[in-house]
């Protein structure tokens, strides 16, 4: 694969990436930035805005994968992973200004921006805690986009969408001895750390695996050729084979 | 040659609009009660029922309002459900496959399959009901509070449908999901996002209204529950006929959402006592409680909560009991003493006791913090939390930069301020602790729990009581007492009358007890902080 190739790929692959999620995600960004900075100049008063806010950033990056021309851009001789990375890669400045403009909104005021992990005070803001964190949601919104495109659906987004969101909601009602979001003033903040890193890992590690081609990498799947699959959702999506090839794509 | 044309309507059999309406909503109402969503939300709203309502003893009139509101996991879901379902356009009844049906006909079947959820939240709501009708409860259910839980589920059902014709696109479900759930965090009575005051007359955007801590549970029974159900049924209308389309029914829309604006406008023009409070509606409350005389102790109560003088009465008495105490009034109390409060006035006879207490056949958590109160006073420990003046430099440091120092300065001085004195390290710390753990069922439990969660110095802080403790008795104490459980009763007892006067004395130490009990000393691992006021 010479860059050439790449750089067209690219080409060809761009108007593909959805862009209608980023509209709402952007609105509501907009609304949260806005209501974050009318509270306090703490980390405390703020947090569960601005880790909504990066929740909504994250919702954004599930509908990477939505791809409803599937059967077309099939035709493009690329590997999976290859046409996977273009649309992360086109999808992640946005993100990227989404994550900015929420901590521009929560680093207002006063609160004094740290890039440290560990800020040991509520008058910082932990930037560099929060980019963990926005990139952990980032990488479990693309691996259940992955995952959920390999086997069941050419438009991920929404189950991706409502996973993402449900395991946000479960995630602030599991006990307080578990929750992963804590405060700097909490005792597990600094032993959390860990565990935000495996997550990171984890996520980063089950959407790479999604997206291995299957005909040639072969992690957990059986090619679809070799299971007698006919065109569907996307390269290497085994779970559409001889279930239902021609089925009409969602309007 | 002549070519015959046929149009579907004359194709098809005409079959009455309410049949296809009806299994639509059919199809989809036990395919919504079967989504995974469905069930992970009947999880989510048990979680918040055993959370709400699971572990406290029944006040009716404030967990009807929770049972309600624990069904916001199963509405939220059931919106999104019937979003997706909108939105999907395959895997639909071969009625509506293979049928021509109108679009607006599949969009009313799946406002009416909001019935299938609907049922489960009513199934939910009646296993709640009999929970709490089982648990010895005070008070009266409140039926309309009731119902606003599963008019959630039919306003969350409404609008997935809504949403969905109005946007189709998957990421507008999610996104409204967590918009409803900021609305509900900002309409909560509690909160004060953009100013210094609780959000006035908010909450009536919210789906649900949760109780505000500032209100006593006898006043609840003021809420505008029925208005908050008329407006959630004005809001279901209009999104169940803002989903239908087309010029046949635009004139039906134009006067639905014309009478439901008209409505909200006289509404929010009209005078509707609000229901949010501030802190200062506690003095009022707490200044026109009824108290009850029972063998010499005075039971006061906010309004509503007679039927726990009985259980407070049976604390008292079972540890007088083992110790006799000087408690000579038991005063009901928010989770906070407010400046004035005349229970601060008298910390050597005035017990206080919250606005929970546990449900029978669970640990005692409440009564053992009760119990720890009024155990202290046997062995000549506060019940409540002291009050000292204001020092000169605490006046400066509060009055610096107020537009009205005086003001402050004069309040300070009238109210005083509250402290608790530290008891670690006393020999009567770790009997008072014996005494009020062994007086209760499932008192060492309690203990147990209280010392594994609050590990701190200030032990029983605030985990046990949830206000400032009448003293800090420190965890060695606690340890100490735990040790004390495993012997007889009696053996402790003939230790504690045998050395009665060297015990009460507050510079007798843990090591003290512990050696005329034979037990290992405690190894002290509490810091005495000098700067905390010792109990004499």
């Amino acid at each position: 694969m010479t860059p050439r190739f790449n750089a067209i790929l690219f080409r060809r692959l761009w108007p593909a990436v959805p862009w209608i999620p980023w509209l709402p995600v952007a609105a509501l960004v907009g609304v949260l930035a806005w209501m974050i900075k009318d509270l306090q100049p703490d980390f405390s008063s703020r947090q569960l805005f601005l880790r909504s806010g990066l929740l909504v950033a994250a919702l954004g990056l599930s509908f990477v994968f939505d791809d409803p021309a599937a059967p077309t851009t099939d035709a493009v001789p690329s590997a999976l992973i290859r046409s996977r990375v273009v649309r992360v890669v086109a999808s992640l400045p946005p993100w990227a200004v989404m994550v900015g403009i929420l901590i521009w909104a929560g680093a207002s005021d006063g609160l004094e921006p740290t890039l440290i992990l560990s800020s040991s005070t509520v008058q910082q803001l932990p930037v560099g805690r929060l980019l963990l964190e926005a990139t952990t949601m980032a990488a479990w919104s693309l691996a259940a986009a992955a995952v959920v495109a390999s086997r069941w659906d050419e438009e991920p987004g929404r189950i991706a969408s409502a996973f993402l969101v449900g395991s946000y909601v479960v995630s602030w009602l599991i006990p307080e001895d578990y929750k992963p979001w804590t405060l700097p003033t909490d005792n597990r903040w600094t032993s959390g750390q860990p565990w935000w890193w495996a997550a990171l890992i984890v996520g980063v590690g089950v959407a790479v695996v999604s997206s291995w081609d299957s005909q040639r990498g072969r992690f957990f799947r059986r090619s679809r050729i070799a299971r007698g699959g006919g065109s569907g959702s996307d390269r290497g999506s085994s779970s559409t084979a001889g279930k239902d090839s021609s089925r009409p794509i969602r309007a | 040659m002549r070519v015959i044309t046929a149009s579907a309507r004359t194709l098809v059999p005409a079959i009455p609009t309410r049949r296809i309406v009806y299994e639509i909503g059919r199809f989809e109402g036990l395919r919504a009660v079967r989504h995974p969503l469905t069930w992970l939300g009947i999880l989510g709203s048990l979680w918040l029922m055993w959370t709400w309502i699971g572990r406290g003893a029944p006040v009716l009139e404030r967990d009807s309002i929770y049972l309600a509101g624990s069904l916001m996991p199963l509405a939220a879901v059931t919106g999104l459900v019937t979003f997706y379902a909108a939105l999907r356009d395959r895997s639909i009844p071969e009625l509506s496959a293979s049928f021509p049906v109108a679009r607006n006909l599949r969009t009313m079947g799946l406002a009416v399959s909001t019935v299938g959820p609907l049922i489960l939240s009513v199934g939910l709501t009646i296993a709640g009901i009999i929970y709490l009708a089982l648990g010895s409860p005070i008070g009266r259910f409140d039926w309309w509070e009731l119902a606003a839980g599963p008019a959630m589920i039919m306003i969350f059902g409404a609008a997935g449908v809504f949403l969905a014709t109005l946007l189709p696109h998957p990421i507008v479900g999610p996104m409204a999901i967590l918009v409803v759930a900021y609305l509900q965090v900002l309409a909560s009575p509690d909160t004060s996002f953009f100013s210094g005051i609780p959000t006035a007359n908010f909450e009536w955007l919210a789906p649900w209204m949760p109780p505000p801590t500032y209100v006593p549970v006898g006043e609840l029974a003021t809420r505008p529950d029925l208005p908050h159900l008329a407006a959630m049924a004005a809001v279901i209308a209009v999104m169940v006929i803002g989903s239908i389309k087309g010029r046949r029914w635009l004139s039906l829309r134009v006067v639905t959402i014309g009478a439901v604006a008209l409505g909200l406008f006289v509404a929010s023009t009209s005078e509707v006592e609000p229901f949010d409070g501030s802190s200062f509606d506690w003095i009022a409350a707490s200044e026109d409680q009824p108290c009850e005389s029972r063998d010499g102790v005075d039971y006061c109560h906010y309004q509503g909560y007679e039927g726990w003088v009985d259980r407070w009465e049976n604390v008292i008495t079972t540890v007088a009991t083992i110790v006799p105490v000087t408690v000579d009034r038991v005063l009901q109390r928010p989770s906070f003493l407010m400046w004035g409060d005349e229970a601060k006035a008298d910390s050597f006879g005035s017990a206080l006791t919250r606005q929970s207490w546990d449900r029978p056949g669970l640990r005692p958590d409440h009564a053992f913090a009760f119990a720890l109160s009024v155990s202290g006073t046997a062995f000549g420990l506060p019940s409540s939390v002291q009050i000292r003046p204001y020092t000169e430099a605490e006046i400066e440091a509060a009055t610096q930069n107020e537009p009205d120092p005086d003001i402050i300065e004069e309040d300070m001085r009238a109210a005083g301020v509250s402290f608790s004195c530290s008891a670690i390290g006393q020999a009567r710390a770790a009997a008072s602790t014996w005494l009020a753990a062994s007086a209760l069922d499932g008192g060492r439990a309690a203990l147990a729990r209280s010392l594994a969660t609050n590990e701190s110095w200030t032990w029983p802080g605030q985990v046990v009581y949830w206000f400032d403790p009448p003293a800090f008795l420190g965890s060695d104490s606690g340890a100490l007492a735990m040790a004390m459980l495993d012997l007889p009763p009696g053996e402790v007892m003939a230790v504690i009358e045998d050395n009665w006067d060297e015990l009460v004395d507050p510079d007798t130490t843990l090591a003290t007890l512990a050696t005329w009990l034979r037990l290992p000393t405690p190894i002290t691992t509490v810091p005495l902080r000098p700067d905390i006021p010792r109990c004499r």
